[in-house]
């Protein structure tokens, strides 16, 4: 018997689990319809859009640590009105979720955004957690008071799936998460990027252009199963588990902690074949949910937790 | 992935060799061993000015050229550098030249792309292979790298769109001309997206199978950030290229559309 891998996530049904993280496929709508055509992936959030288009910040952007990646992008995208036409073309070729991720930096511009996407997009997940942009994302999402604000904005204009994503460089992920519950939220995304730098020796620099970036990958895993296990003790509304997701396993350990959905970033920079990524994960998935008797995914959310 | 080093490999200028006007190349040493495929990219950093993709124009482990025209901040500063001083090596990315499918070579580069495509010329003349290579320029002093072409005995013909050398008129036309004189199994070539995309369809028309470098706007280097991505098809050229066949891309944004660095859909003009 092939276990159910079908997840129910604040009213969206996913076919799998497994969604691409924003921001990791840039704004590319070519991409996301390649990747969204993969059996294995359940849902799509876009990079986050702004209010303003960005051109994000100079290279060094990125690079690749080996036991994790570091980035300072610097969100560069579009803007929203000029992605809603992009979106308004790509939603109509793909079967899948399609979640659109914001990042405004007030209420106003929350309010907005939401308006004006709400017809393009199945959801919508605010970034509030990009730990290398002045007046977004973390300035942001590090004040539950600016948190509350900005969710209930945004609640306030789409009966769509609500997500907020939150960062782990603030002293109690809960207290904002649980700032963003009260607001209307239908669910939180956990983590964004860990908040850091590298220097080149020879150099003697630091390699981003920007100083300091946002660390995924391997690195953070153990970060966010401890945050999302955290949020399944005291939050009542689903969890989508993100950060350092490269195979089964991890994304296993992940819904054992208490996610009802993972996201997959930074594991598809890892080899030519990066796009197969989804695929590998759910077989394994499915194999372990077979070993160890269990008939659907759905039963796994959380286990860790229970004595 | 995992022959990659996971910090930049430093590398000091030997020389720097005045092209054109606007193109240098760079002679550098290599603080370490890299080995770069011909059509793979390194991504070559200053601090404090950028950091920008770059296909090297030749290759032995130690040392390394890179030929380099200034069209921005970052190309102008690396372009003037003086021997002694250093630059900062990540990579190589992308995929490079396939040089195993059989038959004869043609080679087609423009503007730097002539220099880009030497390592893939010098592979091909230690397999034995016959190569004729074309380079093309607006005039005969804005031509790249045919004097080290010639040193290295390769087999040239030049195209300049005011006659002031060789074939008069463009790449484009030259290369109709010479594949209507003789036949070649391969294209491979380099060059300003509009002249790479009139090669291309030369190419489809006469069966001919096409490799083309592409350039897009390339930020992480290693597949994630999506900056770099051909549309519709949704192609990362940092991975899923620099080289595609032409067939795989023929028919999509390729010599029509670009993204910018904020991810805009824009006209691509060269
Ligand atoms: C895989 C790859 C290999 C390359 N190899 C070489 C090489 O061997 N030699 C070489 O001289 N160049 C090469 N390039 C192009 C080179 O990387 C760009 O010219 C460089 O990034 C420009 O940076 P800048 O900071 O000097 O200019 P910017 O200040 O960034 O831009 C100046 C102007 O140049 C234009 N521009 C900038 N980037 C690009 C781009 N990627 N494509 C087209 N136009 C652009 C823009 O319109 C802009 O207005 C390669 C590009 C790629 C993707
Ligand atoms: C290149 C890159 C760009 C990203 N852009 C965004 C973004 O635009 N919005 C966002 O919410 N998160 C962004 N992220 C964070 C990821 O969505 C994810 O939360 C984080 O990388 C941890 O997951 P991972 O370890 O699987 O990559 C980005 C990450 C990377 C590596
Ligand atoms: S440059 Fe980032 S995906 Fe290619």
């Amino acid at each position: 018997m092939h276990p159910d891998m079908k997840v129910e996530l604040a009213g969206l049904v996913l076919r799998s689990p497994i969604m691409v993280a924003s921001g990791v496929l840039g704004s590319s709508t070519g991409l996301i319809k390649r990747v969204s055509e993969n059996p294995s992936v359940g849902a799509v959030v876009t990079k986050t859009v702004t209010y303003n288009p960005r051109n994000g910040y100079e290279n060094p952007t990125a690079i690749d640590l080996g036991f994790g990646f570091l980035n300072a992008m610097g969100l560069p995208n579009p803007g929203y009105l000029d992605y809603k036409n992009e979106l308004a073309e790509l939603r109509d070729k793909i079967e899948i979720p399609l979640i659109v991720s914001i990042g405004p930096s007030n209420s106003e511009e929350a309010s907005e955004m939401v308006k004006a996407l709400n017809e393009v997009s199945d959801g919508f997940e605010l970034n509030l957690s990009c730990p290398h942009t002045e007046k977004l994302g973390l300035e942001v999402g590090s004040d539950p008071e600016k948190v509350r604000r900005i969710t209930a904005s945004a609640r306030k204009y789409t009966s769509k799936p609500l997500f907020i994503k939150v960062s782990p460089n603030v002293t109690s992920v809960v207290e904002i998460a649980r700032a963003a519950v009260e607001a209307g939220a239908d669910a939180i995304t956990a983590i964004n990027t860990l908040k850091s730098m590298a220097i080149d020796v020879n150099a003697m620099k630091p390699v981003l252009s920007n100083v300091y970036g946002g660390l995924s990958g391997r690195a953070i895993r153990p970060v966010g199963v401890r945050i999302v296990y955290e949020l399944y003790e005291t939050l009542r509304v689903p969890i989508v588990g993100c950060g350092g997701i490269y195979d089964w396993r991890d994304a296993v350990e992940f819904i054992l902690a208490g996610a009802s959905a993972i996201q997959v970033g930074s594991a598809i920079a890892c080899s030519r074949s990066g796009l197969n990524i989804f695929g590998e994960i759910e077989k394994g998935i499915v194999e372990y949910l077979v070993a160890k008797g269990l008939s659907n995914i759905r039963g796994l959310v959380g286990l860790a937790h229970t004595s | 992935m995992s022959s990659k080093t996971h910090y930049y490999v430093e590398a000091e200028v030997v020389s720097n060799i005045i092209e054109t006007s606007r193109v240098n190349t760079l002679v550098l040493k290599l603080g370490q061993h890299m080995e770069v495929k011909p059509g793979q990219f390194l991504m070559v950093w200053r601090p404090g000015d950028g950091e920008i993709p770059i296909t090297p124009s030749l290759t032995n482990g130690e040392t390394i050229c890179l030929t380099i025209e200034r069209v921005g901040l970052t190309s102008s500063r690396l372009a003037s550098l003086k021997a002694g001083e250093r630059v900062f090596l990540r990579g190589p990315y992308g995929n490079g030249f396939n040089l195993e499918y059989p038959g004869k070579y043609l080679l087609v580069g423009g503007g730097t792309g002539a220099a880009s495509l030497t390592p893939a010329y010098l592979k091909l003349v230690e397999k034995g292979v016959q190569t004729l290579f074309l380079v093309g320029g607006r005039n005969r002093d804005n031509l790249v790298y045919v004097n080290k072409l010639r040193e290295l005995n390769a087999n040239i013909r030049i195209a300049t769109d005011d006659g002031s050398v060789g074939f008069h008129g463009t790449l484009p036309e030259f290369f109709k001309k010479i594949i209507a004189e003789s036949f070649f199994e391969n294209v491979l070539t380099i060059g300003p997206e509009k002249m790479m995309v009139k090669i291309a369809e030369e190419c489809h028309r006469n069966g001919i199978r096409c490799q083309v470098s592409l350039v897009r706007i390339v930020k992480c280097g290693i597949g994630f950030c999506g900056s770099c991505v051909l549309d519709p098809v949704g192609l990362r050229v940092c991975v899923d290229g620099p080289v595609f066949n032409a067939e795989e891309i023929l028919g999509t944004d390729f010599g029509a559309y670009m993204r910018d660095e904020a991810g805009r859909r824009v006209e691509v003009t060269l």
